[in-house]
């Protein structure tokens, strides 16, 4: 089977002989990840430079130029211009940099739970959107586990069966790496 | 949901490394769009609403990237060729060229397209 690679910088890594090469093709990639986040939302929308330009105001050249600008030359103004010509909110985050993927998942689940007590917080002394809510809260705590079990089941079989037995015994559940999600992550949004 | 994943061909692989030996800054500047466009649809944006100025259809599904925009100063017009087959989530990298070999790239791209699909 011929090789695959999941993205540019394995394929990089994987086929260049010259290692200034490699760290020049490298760097260059990662300079201007925002302004390929950019394209990746109008595409996602299904819309060509020329349609989201008349949204905004400007010529086709500007919305090409943001689109391939460094990073460290795009403003929030840009983004703002984006989010409105999309139909979308900015927000805009920070997270420590040793943050990990348990941490990240950690971080959204107290998300979540803050998202569910706004949702609850709101139906109170209305009987039909508690029902709602309450509906709401099933089907998340129904969805929620099939999300994880999906993730465990890509583990190799046996370690799975493993987990699965010795969860038999006791439940661990790690603790967040603070009490309060948006205190420890810094991620903190700015609408 | 199963990722996009991106397969060279052996044709691919020699025009890569002659590429890094001779036009390495036209090799980053076309992998840095690769890089745009392979993010784009491994979001989950299919492949034929990818609408960017680098970006030429050549038919039979196959598209080529070209330089503009990516990597740094004036460059030589270079084309690397890719077909995304949307079933296997594969995305093919079949070869790269410049503005002389633009038709035998274009054949050649087309009739691993037929080779693989059967097209």
């Amino acid at each position: 089977m011929a090789k695959q690679f999941k993205n540019v910088n394995d394929l990089i890594k994987g086929l260049s002989e010259d290692e200034n090469f490699k760290k020049e093709a490298l760097k260059t990639i990662s300079e201007n990840g925002l302004s390929k986040f950019l394209s990746f939302l109008r595409c996602g929308h299904q819309m060509t430079q020329k349609e989201l330009a008349e949204k905004i105001g400007c010529s086709q050249g500007r919305v090409s130029k943001i689109e391939s600008a460094k990073d460290d030359k795009l403003s929030i103004k840009d983004f703002i211009d984006y989010g409105n010509a999309l139909g979308l909110e900015l927000e805009i985050g920070f997270r420590r940099k040793d943050m990990k993927w348990v941490d990240m998942v950690k971080y959204h689940a107290f998300q979540m739970q803050g998202y569910l007590n706004n949702i609850v917080q709101v139906a109170k002394e209305d009987e039909a959107l508690e029902e709602g809510a309450l509906a709401f809260c099933f089907e998340t705590l129904k969805n929620v586990p099939v999300l994880i079990l999906n993730a465990m089941s890509k583990l190799p079989n046996a370690r799975f069966n493993k987990l699965i037995d010795g969860s038999k015994s006791k439940v661990h559940i790690s603790g967040p790496i603070q009490s309060n999600a948006d205190e420890n992550n810094e991620a903190m949004k700015f609408v | 949901m199963t990722e996009w994943l991106m397969e060279p061909t052996d044709t691919y692989v020699r025009a890569y490394k002659w590429h890094e030996k001779k036009k390495p800054s036209e090799l980053i500047a076309v992998l840095d769009n690769l890089d745009r466009y392979f993010k784009i649809i491994s979001h989950g944006t299919h492949p034929q609403f990818v609408v960017l100025g680098c970006i030429h259809d050549e038919g039979k599904g196959i598209r080529a990237i070209d330089q503009k925009g990516g990597g740094k100063g004036k460059l030589r017009q270079t084309r690397l060729y890719v077909y995304p087959d949307i079933d296997q989530k594969i995305l093919y990298l079949i070869t790269i060229g410049d503005k002389n070999s633009q038709k035998d790239d274009v054949k050649l791209s087309a009739d691993f397209v037929i080779s693989l699909k059967g097209v």
